[in-house]
């Protein structure tokens, strides 16, 4: 996946990022508040791309589905960490290893299906969390670029549950329920 | 078939604009300031939302029977985002945008003959929906207005999986669904 594809979605999702320079402080103080939610969603961007990697290398997904989906969440994170950036914030290290996704070990052992389920509940939360951030962001010029994600979210929730062979469209207000 | 993309959505823009013409403030209910500019936005979503559900009853009759399923599992969603836009619009002292008679809606829409017109046609109105619901976020005053804004944009980019899948299209081709003006 190219960054330069990345920087070309991100810039077409809407992203105009502040800079850090020269704010007031209660602009400095929205940002922190920006920042922490842009570091949650970064932490579990990278731990989904982990997920869909680790599901690929076990053959545990089909290897078209995987492949979109890894590469996709891959580009959410790299678009979180400019976002952060932008908010003068330096991006956490990537965790870069399956050891550091809670419950991940375990539910590929347990199969194809527990490790879909997995992911399902993976994206649910990134879904979640992208929700409440539509409620809680200060700058305005976040909201649209995360609700971009937050859409991809719904599009792979879809993709999973239909792998499960459940319903891909449960909910006409897809608020990451289960 | 020799319906062209830009005209497909040519059509829906005209559908929309017949949509979006509803909306005034309700006569003794007033709700100046931020009441006003988040009506004003529902209202807008809501006219696409009031088009999308003209355009999937009209498209039942087209569609294959295989099809049909998830066809009318997607219009009875849109059908619940209209009625929860038109309840929140009401509860913010205004006028809901209405729907237009079938027949006027389907003036305004290209020419659908086929299946895979309908299916087409349906996947720009998502598109177009999506677009609506991202940009006006911005403009939403109330937060929890803006979290149900993106929960039902959410929706919209599912139903685009759907209708990709039917169409025998890449499902998820883009990391930011951001949908199409």
């Amino acid at each position: 996946v190219s960054s330069l594809r990345s920087r070309r979605e991100l810039l077409l999702a809407g992203a105009t990022l502040p800079l850090a320079a020269g704010v007031g402080p209660a602009l400095a103080g929205a940002q922190r508040g920006d920042a922490a939610i842009v570091t949650a969603a970064l932490a579990l961007e990278r731990r989904a791309a982990i997920t869909y990697e680790q599901m690929l290398a076990e053959k545990l997904i089909e290897p078209g589905l995987g492949e979109t989906l890894r590469d996709h969440e891959r580009l959410h994170a790299e678009g979180l960490v400019r976002a952060l950036e932008g908010l003068g914030r330096p991006a956490p290290r990537d965790p870069g290893r399956p050891a550091d996704v809670p419950g991940l070990t375990r539910a590929l052992a347990a199969g194809r299906r527990a490790a879909a389920r997995f992911a399902l509940g993976l994206e649910r939360r990134l879904l979640v969390g992208y929700l409440d951030a539509q409620r809680e962001l200060r700058d305005p010029d976040l909201l649209l670029p995360l609700a971009s994600i937050a859409t991809s979210e719904g599009q792979h929730l879809a993709l999973l549950r239909g792998e499960l062979g459940l319903d891909p469209i449960p909910y006409a207000f897809e608020l990451g329920r289960r | 078939m020799g319906t062209s993309r830009r005209y497909l959505l040519a059509g829906a823009g005209g559908a929309l604009a017949l949509g979006a013409c509803g909306g005034a403030e309700r006569p003794g209910r007033p709700r100046p300031g931020r009441g006003r500019a988040d009506a004003s936005q529902l209202n807008r979503v809501l006219a696409y939302e009031n088009t999308a559900v003209a355009a999937y009853e009209l498209g039942a009759q087209l569609v294959r029977a295989r099809e049909l399923g998830a066809w009318e599992a997607i219009a009875d969603q849109e059908r619940e985002h209209a009625r929860r836009l038109t309840a929140l619009v009401r509860d913010l002292g205004f006028r809901p945008a209405r729907p237009r008679l079938p027949d006027e809606y389907e003036r305004s829409f290209p020419l659908l003959r086929t299946p895979a017109d309908a299916l087409r046609f349906a996947s720009d109105l998502e598109e177009r929906i999506v677009r609506a619901y991202l940009e006006a976020l911005a403009s939403m005053r109330d937060p929890e207005l803006r979290r149900l804004a993106t929960a039902i944009a959410v929706n919209e980019a599912e139903h685009m999986v759907l209708l990709s899948e039917l169409r025998g299209e890449e499902p998820a081709p883009d990391a930011f669904v951001t949908g199409t003006t």
